[in-house]
């Protein structure tokens, strides 16, 4: 299934961000290339600034999700009715 | 044919592979070398029968790697130990001393595995003749850490292929590495043996790591603790360990000891001598017995606290060091006799003339 | 329109369960999840057998979810021999950092590298001690600031950084060893296709590979995550060149 999806065109795509997991070390901020990701204000249990998405435009590259260290990203495609 | 006529270090190979060892990995060092060469006679021969299609002499006997050092063969070994296998490794002093962080790695994690020490005069680099002065290494340390072998002291060729099969058996069972201690003499002398008779216990190994297959959990062979509470239960646990063994393992032999009024105790190539020196001296008049300990560790002290209760009121011990084996002597006796040393260093065995010429002495 | 489902884009991690100690931005985690994925890809976890090392990675064990030894500093060679020895229907596999692999372990490394024993190494090179705090390592660059290098690695004290696949090129028995960087996410594609191959020699028994990944530490290194990976880009894939050494 995760090979085929790539066959659909027009899909949009939404990120997840698992906060228990994140780190803050901003490098899914850095590799963005749309610039949709930034540190924001509020910790998690561990006291790390976890990263927040600006909750539209992400095309579903995929980098961020390759980049992180904790794999604490996920992404998803969203089929629309 | 019931009789083997063998060198001590071969022998040890004769008894390894009757125990059903899997892996042999070593390095050359004199005066052990012998092991390795035999070992790599029988597992090539092996293998040219199976290039003719006939069927192997020792199925189970599946790795024989000359390794490049010998932190490279205790490492082998660990890595054959834990992947559920029964493995060996032989050296002599220096290369004893080389294997010991190796050796502390095995003991916390529990491994078991077969290590031979086949001694040499020492400090430093020493000499290739006999000594016994690895006794501290190999019973109260030697790598870092809290840790104990499981050590057994051969006197004889049929020893040395026994009690290397005694030792694969208490390793399984115990998971603790065991070390054979013998010296350059046993090693290099030739005797007659009988086929040692000493059954294969096979004990299970689900804590092996073999894959995660369908477990559950995952089998890692570790010891590292960054907290202290986990490192108290695991070092308990040991210590339950080692307090089991120390129940129900002791071996020792004594000779003549009913009416004795002086003890010769000695282990190893010495206890033979001294065999032969309590004969001497009963002819000469004097009443003496031997204790000879075989597992250095666990150590028979109760014994010698025993004996030295009644009528034994002078010990004599005969090693071939500066006095290493005599303090754990003094330990047993704690003071209830007094304990003379014989120390023989250097190279030279003593012989039973030698040793009466010192038991006259406290006569 | 509204949505009305969410497939995701990537299937469920199930060798690599995150949640580490490592530092924010190391590579650690990025390389030990690549591992898990092409584990997960390959369908082999249930036969590998992963030899840590001591360094940062020490726990590696505990965010792999395979069968694992722990054993002494750089003798993992030595220690994945025996296994794969005796066990070769097993995928064995060692991950070893620079001071375990290239200082204290480099006898056992040569040597299991030249009997072409039929194991896997990952080489972690981050340039630096990271475990202990930020000592030299033998990888560490010419000039290159450290705690045993305060005032910058020197020649006459320490000589040169080593190269360890160049070193292990001049051997006859490896058949596979490549040069790969974690620097940014086309890199870190390709150290992932060359984990999958160096595997699949093992897999298919054809010999010794080894893959040696460019990392950071941002700690050691006093620098951000984003900047650890730009010394990694442009300093130390100078020293360090990228690329395939020998694939047979």
């Amino acid at each position: 299934m995760y090979r085929k999806l790539h066959l659909i065109r027009f899909l949009s795509y939404q990120i997840k961000i698992l906060e228990d997991q994140c780190k803050g070390c901003q490098l899914c901020v850095y590799v963005c290339p749309k610039h949709l990701l930034k540190l924001s204000s509020h910790t998690n249990e561990k006291g790390y600034f976890v990263v927040e998405w600006k909750n539209m435009g992400c095309i579903g590259c995929g980098l961020c999700y390759h980049i992180c260290p904790e794999q604490a990203i996920r992404i998803y495609a969203e089929v629309k009715e | 044919m019931s009789r083997l006529y063998l060198k001590g270090n071969e022998a040890i190979v004769e008894g390894a592979l009757r125990a059903g060892l899997n892996a042999f990995f070593s390095y050359p060092i004199t005066p052990a070398s012998e092991i390795i060469e035999a070992f790599a006679e029988k597992f090539f021969a092996d293998r040219e029968r199976e290039k003719r299609g006939e069927k192997p002499l020792y199925p189970k006997f599946k790795v024989f790697m000359q390794m490049e050092s010998e932190i490279a063969s205790i490492n082998a070994v660990m890595g054959g130990a834990a992947a559920g296998f029964r493995v060996m490794t032989s050296s002599s002093s220096p290369g004893i001393s080389l294997k010991m962080e190796g050796i502390s790695y095995l003991a916390a994690c529990e491994l078991p595995c077969v290590i031979v020490n086949i001694m040499r005069g020492g400090p430093g680099l020493g000499s290739i003749q006999p000594e016994q002065g690895d006794y501290f290494q190999a019973v109260k340390g030697g790598g870092h850490g809290d840790y104990k072998l499981i050590v057994f002291a051969p006197n004889s060729v049929q020893e040395m292929a026994e009690h290397t099969m005694l030792l694969f058996n208490l390793t399984d069972k115990y998971r603790n590495p065991g070390m054979l201690l013998a010296d350059g003499y046993l090693g290099q002398m030739k005797e007659s043996m009988e086929i040692p008779k000493i059954p294969i216990e096979e004990y299970e190994k689900p804590w092996a790591v073999t894959g995660i297959g369908e477990r559950k959990k995952q089998n890692v062979i570790e010891f590292l603790y960054l907290v202290p509470e986990p490192m108290i239960e695991a070092k308990k646990r040991l210590l339950k360990k080692y307090k089991e063994i120390e129940k129900n393992e002791i071996r020792y032999e004594t000779y003549k000891i009913d009416d004795a009024k002086i003890l010769i105790t000695a282990y190893g190539t010495c206890s033979r001598v001294a065999k032969a020196a309590v004969d001497l001296a009963r002819e000469k008049g004097v009443k003496v017995g031997l204790l000879r300990p075989i597992t250095l560790w666990p150590f028979p002290y109760k014994i010698y606290a025993e004996l030295t209760n009644y009528q034994i009121d002078r010990v004599l011990v005969i090693e071939m060091s500066f006095g290493q084996f005599v303090e754990d002597v003094r330990l047993g006796v704690e003071g209830r006799a007094e304990v003379k040393l014989y120390a023989c260093y250097g190279g030279i065995v003593p012989t039973e003339e030698d040793i009466w010429e010192k038991i006259k002495e406290i006569a | 329109m509204r949505v009305s489902a969410l497939i995701p884009k990537y299937p469920e991690p199930e060798t690599y369960l995150g949640r580490t100690h490592y530092c924010p931005g190391c590579g650690h985690g990025i390389l030990h999840k690549i591992l898990g994925e092409v584990i997960d890809e390959l369908g082999i976890r249930k036969k590998v057998i992963l030899i840590e090392p001591i360094g940062c990675s020490v726990l590696a064990l505990n965010y792999l979810k395979v069968d694992g030894i722990q054993g002494p500093h750089g003798r993992a060679p030595a220690i994945a021999t025996a296994v794969k020895r005796l066990r070769p229907e097993n995928i064995v596999i060692t991950y070893q950092g620079d001071g375990d692999l290239a200082a204290i372990g480099t006898n056992e490394i040569l040597h299991a590298a030249n009997r072409g024993e039929l194991f896997t190494v990952i080489f972690i090179n981050n340039a630096v001690y990271g475990m202990t705090g930020g000592q030299m390592a033998p990888t560490t660059l010419i000039g290159q600031k450290s705690t045993t290098t305060p005032t910058g690695r020197k020649v006459e004290y320490t000589g040169y950084p080593l190269r360890i696949c160049e070193l292990l090129n001049t051997l006859e028995a490896p058949v596979y060893l490549e040069r790969v960087s974690l620097h940014d996410v086309e890199h870190i594609l390709q150290t992932k296709a060359a984990i999958k191959k160096a595997l699949l020699k093992q897999i298919e028994k054809r010999g010794f590979s080894l893959v040696e990944v460019l990392s950071n530490c941002p700690t050691n290194w006093k620098m951000s995550p984003e900047e650890s990976w730009e010394f990694v880009k442009n300093e130390m894939v100078k020293i360090f060149p990228l690329g395939v050494f020998r694939d047979k």
